[in-house]
């Protein structure tokens, strides 16, 4: 991939990475209110890790990234699968959904919960998938 | 506290799969040990539950459908995940030595096989048909990579097939989904009979679809093209789960669906035309099961040909014929799983597999070679077995019923695996050898020939222990026939 | 009586590593099982001697109305107390004759299955659980022939046996189930009583041929009478027992137990009286072919399964007594003869009567025993055959049809039986000492005293004709006539008819005998006898189903994906056309179609998309255009506002084009492979997926839906779910279980993408 990438390219990946990452960690966080969500937010954090790897190489994804994909995968299922849990303490149905609402003076209400727990778990695990396969495509190409 | 059994049964697996994934290279050698007890342990719970106290259902996050998903545990989905569990638990010590624990192919065997026996328990627990749907890919998505592990050269095309005849079935079954919801607006098995029943032909391309979906899933006969080569090339223990457990998985959806959901639009042209399709193949799959040059290949058809006399009870569908197609099950299960483990133990041994070329092997590997033959007279349904059992409820739901034809087909299947079974024995057991056989591998230690002779001792005790199994499963669901 | 039957299986299971540890005497320890059993049975015979029959049931698994019951009658004793008996001595003799044979250990435990399988068919009252019993008797038979595995010829021959067995065996089923269905009932003590209504049965011949078929094929009766003598090959044990007691016994026994139920009719007499005769000639007449001494004794057994089953068919009071007191005879001789013959071979080291001489003086209790067998198979007084042969001369010329027939028949037959039963203790005995490839001397006490006893009993027998009258065939034959009858066996009947021919059958057979090289000498220069066998006809059978085997794996299994997916696309297309076209008649209600000009754009570029990644010669070429059907999809979800799925397409998609660039360079270029008349087939069945596809959505468009359930989530999701956006409630909220579950899909594949790159790249580095 080296030989491909151009200066362009590189410059482009530098600052579209930081912008992506930043996107969909809003878009993240926001999901349950406006259009978003785990899911998306994840594929556009692999997007902009991909087209990175596309302009540097694996072994400076993995660098930057800074955490491996695979570890990031497990925790990703440990987050949603133990969003779980608490509900249990509550004798409620296994996945009941539990909120800490409470309110940040400037910003606004926040509103901490279980299935954001289990947003963040999908996110991870849709990001630390993508990165998982590419970069052993990539690293197989090497 | 028993609330919460089904929610134990799908998750500690799961976890302990995720725990084994991280863990990566740096494996903890007592986590599968320590996981596969754990599984088993939960498993018999559930089944203890529910023999004492009925079924028991969890409402997922508290939300009641046709809002929220049910975990439903009743007869049916507790014995296949009691089957699940022994089989499961006796691969696993298997697998403790055929795979070991330590490296990173062990790493990856152990996770991929917590999580698939999670989706499995999974997909027999699922109420509702979009999460059906969930767990049956997560279940051939676990096993694909799994069939890899043999080898990535040798099986990466039988892999790729089966991949794509399952998602194939997924779709087909998926798109019936998708028009069910659209009539019922819901999607919980309990409540979408009615609407699919009074759906004309949205409900009829429905069930089609999803009938469909699952018979290329389950490798029914026109659609076991992907099975052997799968099955025959895994690992053994690998083998072992597919046969034993992941097919029959899409064999159980088939009767969950046609005595719930479908029972209203069950007809009785389609009905006999499922039985044609187990009796061709239980006629095919055995007389190529008799053609095989390769033992692994020889279990992998005996494996096409077995599925088929669960899809007897469609025709038949009486009590008798849901009793035995269920057992049949169960004992196909344990006797499959014996027999692969034990056609493992060759292929160690021998270093190859072919059928010719086994000669000698009875001093060697005669606890193997036991094992193999025990687990064959439950596979032909001779007396006193877990087989014998389910064909003679199946003989008599037949005879019951004046469709006498499926008795023909029945006692066929019985000889032609009489055939197939005792092909692989002469040429093991009974032939003399020219010179000591040229072996590879070392004599398979006794902690991987004892879970197959466990297994295939099992199958000869399902034909005692018929009774509490079959009111654990209960009689044929109400408005079935 | 259930251990009694099973406990042959249970001994089985422990055979091998008794014998191993026994050593030399296995033989003789393991005999105490068929010898306890023997003595068992016996204890039965007071209760059963007068045409009582007794039922045990035992249930197995109660509230199933599975049982497993047993009959316990004359007929069923005497085959009983034969099995266990005989089977006793075989077991002692095969602990001699295979002595030092690396496979003795597994010898027995097949033997033991099979004695319990045998034990089984004789005692079971169920149909089913006897149709088992009877399978399983072919199995282990199978295996038993089969013993001598590096030979060829041996393995052929136990084939043979098994597919003629077993195939008449899914005869005879169908046959139980049309008779169980008939009589109401599976069990055996029901069904005999009911024998006018099975007689009246709307199928009663269809019944009948299809049981016969069982029965002959088991029995050898003429045309499948071809795979008995092959099943020659078995070790000479196998061959005592399976001809004298069991296996093709078993045949016989189902026609003796079925008689008061079947027969007679018409079908019944004429059948078993015909094929039954012309088996006996047949038999008889390949016997005086035969120099083998097995062969000989093979070809006398089917004589005997022959006269057995033409007495069964005559069915009068004369043949049925005739047919039992003939049974318990032949039993007894044939097991002899058979065990005897198995000593000069083991000794000799031939199987050729021709090669044998001079014997007398070397095997002298050989030979005397042999003679005293012999004399019971020619049918000579004082033994205990005579009886048997005059009762059935007697049986058949009083026969209510085909007495001449019958009669001519069972003469010419019991001539050459003669014969051969001179031929068999004479020549290998007297005359000058041959050379023979091993130094012959007596045998083992272990290979003589069966023969020994046997003979004896023959002898015993038919001095004292009360023994055998009072103790068995009495039970046996108020068992297969119906109604008891007063059996009355003596040696002197007084000048009559019967007397007459037996005189002249033992004349002619001297004169036989005494010209016996002269015969074999003619019979040498027709050759073309062998070539009218049956044989020739199973031959033909199995070559058919080995080539339909191969050509449906031509056809069907030919290894080709793309075949495999036309059959489950066309397989799917069927069904669901069939179902659809099945519930909307002729006509296909189309629902109305309502767009706007935009949405056709996108629509028509999504499918000029999808055609040209199908027809393009580039890769990169099919990548791009793939993705304009990914971006269009994703245009249409928006269409119809919803947002989340049309902006999770669009980076599906954006992520798609980046893992296929990254793959597409490692594969091979574009080539055209297939013609274009299987391209035109392949355009047309992707293009009745597709077309049925668009008919099944249009006309489902048309049906009436049920209320919405996405009102109900709009109306829940603020509420209860905290959230404003109702798909990331359903999300991770309402159907959480859904995500996580596809969450781990999302991960498993990620596992096996990355396994099956890793493990690949490990192998190669190897």
């Amino acid at each position: 991939m080296n030989a491909m990438g151009s200066l362009i390219l590189r410059t482009a990946a530098r600052f579209l990475l930081p912008l992506l990452l930043l996107f969909s960690i809003f878009v993240l966080l926001r999901g349950h209110d406006e259009p978003g969500g785990g899911f998306i937010a994840g594929l556009v954090a692999a997007v902009g890790f991909a087209l990175y790897l596309f302009a540097f190489d694996a072994a400076r994804t993995r660098r930057i990234m800074a955490m491996n994909p695979q570890v990031m995968l497990g925790l990703g299922l440990l987050a949603a699968t133990l969003s779980g849990v608490p509900s249990i303490f509550l004798d409620q149905a296994f996945f009941t959904a539990q909120w800490w609402p409470f309110e940040v003076p400037g910003i606004g209400e926040i509103k901490l919960s279980t299935p954001l727990v289990f947003d963040i778990g999908v996110y991870m695990v849709v990001l630390g998938s993508v990165m998982h396969i590419v970069l052993a495509l990539a690293e197989a190409e090497e | 506290m028993t609330e919460w059994v089904p929610v134990l049964v799908v998750f500690v697996p799961f976890l302990a799969g995720v725990v084994q994934f991280m863990a990566g290279r740096r494996v903890i050698a007592w986590w599968p040990v320590l996981a596969s007890v754990a599984t088993v342990a939960v498993s018999l719970w559930l089944t203890f539950a529910v023999a004492a106290g009925g079924g028991i259902e969890h409402f997922m996050g508290g939300w009641q459908p046709p809002l929220g998903i049910a975990l439903r545990a009743d007869g049916l989905a507790t014995v296949m995940i009691l089957l699940t569990a022994v089989v499961g638990g006796l691969v696993s010590v298997y697998a403790l030595e055929a795979h070991g624990t330590g490296d990173p192919r062990a790493s990856h065997f152990w996770a991929l096989w917590l999580m698939l026996w999670g989706s499995l328990n999974a997909l027999f627990l699922s109420a509702d048909l979009f999460n059906i749907y969930v767990t049956l890919e997560l279940v051939t998505l676990a096993a694909i990579p799994l069939v890899l592990l043999a080898g990535p050269e040798k099986t990466v095309t039988a892999a790729l097939r089966y991949l794509q005849f399952a998602l194939f079935g997924s779709l087909l079954y998926l798109a019936g989904v998708a028009l069910t919801y659209g009539l019922a607006g819901s999607l919980d098995l309990a409540l979408v009979g009615p609407a699919l029943t009074d759906g004309g032909i949205t409900g009829a391309v429905a069930a089609t679809c999803m009938v469909v979906g699952l018979l290329v899933k389950a490798a029914v006969f026109p659609f076991h093209v992907w099975l052997p080569a799968a099955h025959g090339g895994a690992p053994a223990a690998v083998s072992a789960i597919l046969s034993a457990l992941v097919v029959k998985a899409a064999v159980y959806l088939l009767l969950r669906l046609w005595t719930g959901p479908l029972a209203g639009l069950a007809d009785g042209l389609v009905a006999q035309l499922m039985g044609a399709l187990g009796a061709a193949a239980i006629l095919y799959g055995s007389i190529q099961a008799f053609r095989q040059e390769r033992l692994k290949l020889v279990v992998a058809y005996s494996t096409v040909a077995q599925l088929g006399y669960m899809l007897l009870f469609f025709p038949m569908a009486v009590a008798q014929a849901w009793e035995g197609a269920v057992y049949h099950g169960l004992s196909h299960g344990v006797a499959k799983a014996a027999l692969f483990l034990a056609a493992g133990n060759v292929l160690v041994y021998l270093g190859h597999d072919r059928v010719r070329d086994l000669k000698g092997l009875d001093r060697s590997l005669s606890v193997s070679l036991l094992a193999f033959g025990i687990a064959g007279v439950s596979i032909m349904g001779l007396p006193p077995s877990g087989g014998f059992i389910a064909k003679w409820l199946l003989l008599r739901a037949s005879l019951e019923t004046g469709q006498w034809w499926w008795a023909v087909v029945l006692i066929s299947g019985g000889l032609l695996a009489a055939a197939y079974i005792f092909r692989v024995l002469r040429y093991a057991f009974l032939q003399a050898p020219d010179r000591p056989p040229a072996t590879t591998g070392p004599i398979p230690p006794p902690i991987m020939a004892l879970p197959a002779t466990l297994l295939a001792l099992l199958a000869i005790a399902l034909g005692f222990t018929a009774a509490p199994l079959l009111a654990l499963l209960g009689g044929l669901p109400e408005g079935t026939g | 009586m259930l251990i009694a039957v099973l406990s042959g299986f249970m001994l089985a299971a422990v055979a091998p590593w008794l014998t191993r540890s026994l050593g030399d005497k296995a033989g003789w320890v393991l005999a105490l099982l068929p010898a306890l059993l023997f003595a068992y049975f016996l204890s039965w015979m007071p209760a059963v001697m007068h045409g009582d029959a007794v039922v045990v049931h035992y249930p197995w698994i109660p509230g199933l109305d599975i049982n497993l019951s047993f009959l316990v009658d004359g007929l069923s004793l005497l085959f009983a107390v034969l099995i266990s008996g005989i089977g006793t001595f075989i077991i002692i003799y095969a602990g001699g004759y295979l002595h030092g044979d690396e496979y003795l250990p597994r010898f027995f435990a097949i033997m033991f299955s099979f004695m319990a399988a045998m034990l089984g068919v004789v005692l079971s009252d169920n149909l089913i659980t006897l149709f088992v019993f009877w399978e399983l008797t072919s199995i282990t038979s199978y295996l038993l022939i089969g013993y001598h595995h590096e030979n060829k010829e041996a393995r052929w021959c136990a084939l043979q046996g098994l597919v003629v067995t077993v195939g008449g065996g899914l005869a005879l089923l169908a046959g139980l189930i049309m008779l169980g269905n008939a009589a109401g009932s599976f069990e055996l003590s029901e069904i005999l009583g009911s024998g006018e209504i099975l007689r009246e049965y709307p199928l009663y011949t269809a019944m009948v041929v299809l049981i016969l078929l069982g029965t002959f094929t088991k029995s050898a009766q003429v045309p499948f009478h071809f795979w008995l003598p092959n099943a020659m090959a078995a070790p000479t044990p196998v061959s005592a027992f399976l001809h004298s007691a069991t296996m093709v016994k078993a045949g016989v026994y189902l026609m003796a137990r079925l008689n008061p139920g079947l027969g007679g009719t018409d079908l019944w007499l004429y059948t078993l009286g015909i094929f039954g005769a012309l088996t006996m000639f047949t038999g008889s007449f390949m016997a005086l072919r035969s120099t083998g001494v097995k062969a000989v004794l093979a070809y006398t057994t089917v004589m005997a399964l022959g006269t057995l089953t033409m007495l069964i068919g005559i069915g009068t009071e004369e043949a049925i007594i005739a047919a039992m007191t003939f049974l318990l005879a032949h039993a007894l001789y044939k097991a002899a003869l058979f065990m005897l013959a198995g000593a000069l071979d083991h000794e000799t080291g031939t199987k050729d009567i021709l090669k044998m001489g001079g014997l007398r003086r070397l095997m002298p209790i050989t030979f005397l025993t042999a003679c005293v067998a012999a004399l019971s198979l020619a049918g000579l007084p004082p033994l205990f055959g005579f009886i048997g042969k005059e009762l059935m001369f007697e049986a058949t010329v009083t026969a209510p049809a085909l007495a001449l027939f019958t009669a001519g028949l069972a003469l010419i037959s019991a001539i050459m039986i003669v014969a051969m039963a001179a031929v068999f203790a004479l020549r290998p005995f007297l005359g000058d000492l041959k050379e023979t490839p091993k130094k012959p001397h007596e045998a083992p006490l272990s290979m003589l005293i069966g023969p020994v006893i046997l003979a004896a009993l023959s002898l015993i027998f038919g001095l004292a004709g009360f023994l055998p009258a009072a103790a068995l065939v009495n039970g046996a034959v108020a068992s297969v006539y119906g109604t008891p009858l007063d059996v009355q066996l003596y040696l002197w009947h007084g000048f009559n008819l019967p007397l007459m021919l037996s005189v002249v059958a033992v004349i002619a057979g001297i004169v036989l005998f005494v010209k016996w090289d002269r015969v074999l000498e003619l019979f040498a220069r027709m050759p073309f006898i062998d070539r009218l066998g049956p044989e020739r006809g199973y031959e033909r059978i199995m070559d058919a189903l080995v080539w339909v085997a191969e050509w449906q794996t031509r056809v069907l299994q030919n290894g080709y994906m793309r075949n495999y997916l036309i059959t489950i696309v066309m397989t799917t297309v069927v069904a669901t056309a069939w179902t659809f076209f099945v519930h909307t008649g002729q006509g296909v209600p189309l629902g109305e179609i309502d767009f706007r000009i935009y949405e056709l754009v996108v629509v028509g570029l999504v499918v000029a998309g999808a055609i040209v990644a199908s027809v393009t010669r580039s890769r990169l070429g099919a990548v791009a255009t793939l993705g304009l059907v990914g971006f269009g999809i994703a245009m249409i979800y928006v269409f119809f506002s919803a947002a989340d799925v049309g902006t999770t397409q669009i980076m599906v998609e954006t992520l798609t084009v980046i893992l296929l660039v990254l793959v597409l360079f490692r594969l091979p270029g574009f080539q055209n492979l297939s013609d274009t008349s299987s391209r035109l087939r392949d355009a047309a069945v992707a293009a009745s997926l597709g077309g049925l596809m668009t008919i099944l959505i249009l006309a489902v468009n048309a049906v009436e839906v049920a209320e919405p359930i996405s009102d109900r989530l709009v109306h829940w999701s603020v509420p209860e779910g905290f959230g404003r956006n109702i798909v990331n409630v359903i999300l991770v909220d309402f159907r959480a279980l859904d995500t996580l579950g596809e969450i781990f899909v999302v991960g498993l594949a990620a596992i096996g993408i990355y396994a099956m790159i890793n493990l690949r790249a490990e192998d190669k580095g190897k």
